[in-house]
């Protein structure tokens, strides 16, 4: 993961997930904002509920706009209501040359990366991380 | 009260119900025979079982065999088999004749969870483990059971990710009271499942296929999320430690990708990581899948690849293309429309 220098990162939580603190999934990405690396990235984090957005103090601290969260079932201010590949769908641009870094579930996983290749994004900019 | 399924049950798991009914001991040893020797298709059938005992038994339990629901004929004289799984789910078999061999290439999970970027049932998600019912039942009820040589679990599905439940299939094909066929026959395809791996080696006799696609870790990362969680290179260390004997096959699969990874740098870089392991490559052309940037090395370069291999001194064939008109073909098989119509027509 540290091999690149730019991220456009998207995160996806399924709700039956159950991550604790100390478990995987957006644990990876709280350990690279808290260690400094999360300046120029973008982190797209999906969940069903509100209450799924683990760290999200943490990560409008340090990435502030650039922390989005996506919530299919639960609305709120500052929320962009609907499931994750809608937000990305609905971008104008998705910049070619920067790295993408999806994780989260097969079918979440596969979804975005077919958009991302139908937006043109080169596969090998495109690392994936599947939950199995 | 939905009853349960006696097809896929291995003997120990059938001498757990006649002890829950209290039957004599025996009995299991009959139900195994009648299901997996005498291809019978309700247990009130079972006539060397007394008639108190089938009811007994027919209270809670059923076969549990399917036929085919729809089959699609390759002008090659492939055959692609559509079964239903549980939950109103569907799952493919590829029927390969050939002019000595007719290979039958199973499913072992409906939709997978891999999502390896060059195929098509990964393109459909997961969306449950097959049971070990339901990977035989695309075995026995198959209309050309009776010719089958070999079986490949290569269809739908990552095999060591379902790794309880094939292993449980594998041993009813080759166990004395199921099939009894030589493992020789079957042979296990994995993006290489470390955990699975190892009980599969351990627990079974049939041949390994690994599939490999690159020899170099980002490369391979690019093409198989799994690179990230299992690594080739500690697959292939798990490989060299087992003792495989004489009569057990390791192959590696390896798809011909464009400009990807079909140079002469992959090559000597698989020829490193193979370096003193008894095993063969077997090249594979890509067939195209929607949404994907990949395209399929040309025949002349995968006959160069070939023989650079083989100067290597790597065993190495070039796997013909089957059934590719019905969707059949290797990286093809997918339910994802039946996913989202939940029918078939």
């Amino acid at each position: 993961m540290c091999s690149y220098t730019f991220y456009f990162l998207v995160l996806f939580e399924r709700e039956t997930l159950k991550f604790r603190t100390d478990s995987t999934g957006i644990a990876p990405f709280y350990s690279m904002v808290r260690s400094g690396q999360g300046m120029n990235k973008t982190l797209i984090h999906g969940s069903r509920k509100i209450e799924s957005f683990y760290y999200q103090e943490d990560f409008l601290q340090v990435l502030g706009d650039n922390y989005i969260r996506c919530c299919s079932l639960e609305t709120a201010e500052g929320l962009f209501a609907g499931r994750l590949t809608q937000y990305i769908k609905a971008l104008e641009f998705l910049p070619p040359t920067q790295k993408y870094y999806l994780c989260g579930s097969a079918e979440m996983v596969v979804e975005i990366r077919n958009i991302l290749i139908s937006r043109n994004i080169p596969f090998t900019n495109i690392r994936a991380e599947i939950y199995f | 009260m939905k009853l349960e399924a006696l097809f896929g049950k291995t003997l120990e798991e059938l001498k757990v119900i006649t002890e829950r009914f209290g039957l004599p001991g025996f009995t299991a040893k009959q139900m195994a025979e009648w299901l997996y020797k005498k291809d019978v298709r309700s247990i009130m059938d079972m006539t060397n079982i007394s008639l108190k005992n089938r009811s007994i038994i027919s209270e809670q339990f059923e076969i549990g065999r399917v036929a085919p629901v729809k089959v699609q004929t390759s002008i090659d004289g492939t055959k692609k088999y559509l079964f239903t799984a549980t939950g109103g789910r569907y799952i493919e078999a590829a029927y390969i004749p050939e002019a000595k061999r007719a290979t039958l290439c199973v499913s072992s999970q409906v939709g997978c969870k891999m999502g390896c970027l060059f195929c098509m049932t990964g393109q459909q998600g997961f969306q449950s483990h097959l049971t070990s019912g339901e990977i035989i039942n695309q075995i026995q009820s198959l209309p050309e059971f009776a010719l089958i040589t070999n079986v490949v679990y290569m269809g739908m599905g990552e095999p060591f990710d379902n790794i309880e439940e094939v292993l449980k299939s594998l041993e009813i094909l080759t166990s004395d009271y199921g099939y009894a066929w030589s493992p020789k026959r079957i042979t296990v395809s994995s993006i290489g499942i470390i955990p699975g791996l190892k009980e599969f080696l351990t627990r079974s006799k049939c041949h390994l296929a690994i599939s490999l696609h690159s020899p170099f870790d980002e490369e391979r990362l690019k093409l198989m999320p799994v690179q990230h969680v299992y690594p080739i290179n500690e697959v292939i260390k798990v490989i060299r430690d087992f003792e495989f004997g004489l009569q057990r096959r390791v192959s590696f699969e390896y798809i011909m990708f464009k400009e990807i990874n079909d140079t002469s740098a992959h090559v000597k870089k698989l020829a490193t990581l193979l370096n003193g392991l008894h095993c063969r490559i077997n090249l594979i052309r890509f067939h195209p899948i929607p949404h994907t940037p990949l395209e399929g090395s040309d025949d002349a370069t995968i006959k160069r690849f070939q023989e650079e291999l083989e100067e290597k001194d790597i065993i190495t064939t070039i796997r013909a293309s089957r059934g590719l008109d019905i969707f059949a073909a290797c990286g093809l098989l997918s339910t994802k429309e039946l996913v989202k119509n939940n029918q078939v027509e």
